[in-house]
């Protein structure tokens, strides 16, 4: 166990593995999320980054190993329940209804967590925060790439959850949107007191926008520890360059 | 043409049913009337599960359970018509939660094949009990002697009402959670919405709604049998919906009405008319995406309303192309 991973942080794994075949994806994986802390995790491409935050949020059943969130014992839970306990994600790939209106986006995403009465004012001011006040009756699948990502994440703070899972919020995203959006999930995390876990390549963004970083290699933890911390850390260097420092 | 005229001239076709039923008596006419309205039901809730992405191959199997359920009651204890059609509803309800749960773990074309066999053994095994009939199914279904007159205008009114409740659900949130699994159910997962659990009820309603189309559908044929209720059914529901279109909640409506009018003259054909509604299904899939609807719009006979999906509740302004 981590010296992060402690039993009253908002999150925590402990031994999380989970075996494709005879591919040892995630191995012995312990980590932690605190009340209000922004954690990115990083690592190489395959390095079970995305196989983490399947496990954490439910999307896909650990082999072995133990999830708490917000003090109860969460290991197996399905997607859905995870979400009702106050955990939302968003995807990398088709991540959204992209038939569907932006209204009924975020309304999918608010209707579980709102009455009829208060609804129509969670959706409005969810679109708000993230800039999408003026496209609320466009289509999703016709609006900008830049807008899009930020309609994902609309549909997952539409439930106002404890923890925001992010997966590679920015892909595809140029400088000015980057940024754009790096204030927008910095002013959601003040305003809603939410903490969010955050899985992205752009490293300048991970090192700008978290408190912690958590580096995987090959399904393990290589390194953890401040944005500074990481970014000068012998280890992540040789994963990331392939050379030694 | 608005789409409220278009709506309006819908209305007015419907009344001049009812009201030609009045006036044409037992004629074959009215029977084709009544069919018509059976097959609306039919075709209208192959569309319902259409919503959340489904093929349901076996709404046959709801409409000879709602047209067993009545005929039984009625033939075995004279029960109300009205009770029979409630029941008929109810029971294929029933049966569709249970054949949801523990077929709509799968989807897309697995859901279809296991749909189209629970049809089929739920079709034989109609075949081999004998307290229905077997083979030869139950004969003498009769609607209540004071209600005979007007039976198609109670046909054709049900099937205006529970076509409007399906309507009345697409519309609401409930309808908003459909159309969003149809386009990615993990987001609606991870949304806190169980996909499984609203599949279900989406069956469930589909399934009320052909029960009592069965039963109508009994009530008007006086006899039923397995034969009545093979796939083919579930085919000429397809067919309906490929042909009217979809996207619209009226394309089920005009597909089976024309399915069912040319159907009658094609049976002239024997054993070919079966290829009817097969070819209904190439044409429209190759010849007219989105139906008669799409065509309508496209050819701006009928304004467009919106683009599917894009309708957002709760907000009165105009939508943006």
């Amino acid at each position: 166990m981590s010296q992060h991973a402690h039993t009253n942080s908002l999150l925590y794994v402990e031994g999380l593995k989970r075996k494709f075949g005879g591919v040892m994806a995630v191995s012995d994986l312990d980590m932690s999320v605190s009340t209000n802390e922004i954690v990115g995790l990083i690592g190489p491409n395959g390095a079970g980054k995305s196989t983490t935050f399947n496990l954490i949020s439910g999307h896909l059943q650990p082999t072995e190993g133990r999830i708490v969130f917000d003090g109860k014992t969460v290991t197996g839970k399905s997607l859905a329940r995870m979400s009702r306990l106050g955990l939302a994600r968003t995807f990398q790939h088709e991540s959204l209804l992209k038939d569907l209106s932006v209204y009924d986006n975020i309304l999918v995403g608010a209707l579980r967590f709102t009455n009829r009465k208060e609804r129509e004012g969670r959706i409005f001011e969810t679109a708000m925060r993230v800039g999408l006040s003026e496209h609320l009756l466009e289509r999703a699948g016709s609006l900008p790439h830049g807008l899009q990502r930020m309609l994902s994440i609309a549909i997952a703070i539409a439930a106002r959850p404890k923890l925001l899972c992010l997966d590679e919020p920015l892909t595809g995203l140029n400088a000015t949107e980057v940024k754009n959006a790096l204030g927008i999930i910095r002013s959601l995390q003040a305003e809603m007191k939410c903490s969010i876990l955050f899985v992205e390549h752009n490293m300048r963004a991970v090192m700008e926008l978290c408190d912690r970083v958590i580096v995987l290699a090959s399904g393990r933890i290589l390194a953890e520890g401040t944005p500074a911390e990481i970014g000068s850390n012998a280890s992540v260097i040789e994963a990331y360059l392939g050379v030694p420092s | 043409m608005s789409q409220s005229n278009f709506n309006r001239i819908l209305l007015l076709g419907t009344l001049i049913a009812i009201g030609y039923s009045f006036f044409a008596g037992e004629a074959y006419s009215t029977q084709l009337l009544i069919w018509c309205s059976a097959n609306v039901l039919l075709a209208t809730s192959m569309r319902f599960m259409m919503l959340v992405g489904e093929f349901n191959m076996a709404t046959v199997m709801f409409y000879g359970i709602g047209a067993y359920v009545s005929g039984y009651l009625t033939t075995r204890y004279s029960a109300p018509f009205a009770t029979t059609l409630l029941a008929a509803g109810s029971i294929a309800c029933v049966i569709g939660i249970a054949f949801g749960y523990v077929s709509l773990r799968i989807k897309g074309a697995y859901f279809m094949i296991i749909s189209f066999a629970f049809a089929e053994v739920a079709r034989l095994l109609a075949t081999q009990i004998s307290w229905l009939g077997g083979n030869s199914g139950i004969v003498g279904i009769f609607p209540p002697a004071w209600i005979e007159a007007w039976f198609p205008a109670v046909t054709i009114g049900l099937v205006v009402v529970l076509c409007t409740i399906l309507k009345l659900v697409e519309d609401s949130s409930s309808g908003k959670v459909f159309a969003a699994i149809r386009n990615n159910d993990a987001i609606v997962q991870a949304a806190g919405i169980s996909v499984l659990n609203m599949k279900v009820v989406c069956l469930a309603l589909s399934a009320f709604v052909t029960g009592v189309g069965g039963a109508l559908y009994a009530y008007s044929n006086n006899v039923i049998s397995p034969a009545d209720f093979t796939f083919m059914a579930s085919v000429m529901a397809l067919a309906a919906v490929k042909l009217g279109g979809e996207n619209d909640f009226r394309g089920p409506i005009l597909g089976a009405v024309l399915l069912t009018l040319i159907g009658q003259y094609v049976l002239r054909f024997g054993a070919l008319d079966q290829l009817f509604y097969g070819g209904a299904i190439l044409v429209a899939m190759l010849a007219l995406p989105g139906g008669l609807m799409g065509v309508l719009q496209r050819w701006r006979v009928l304004l467009p309303v919106s683009q599917p999906g894009i309708r957002a509740s709760g907000i009165k302004r105009a939508v943006k192309p």
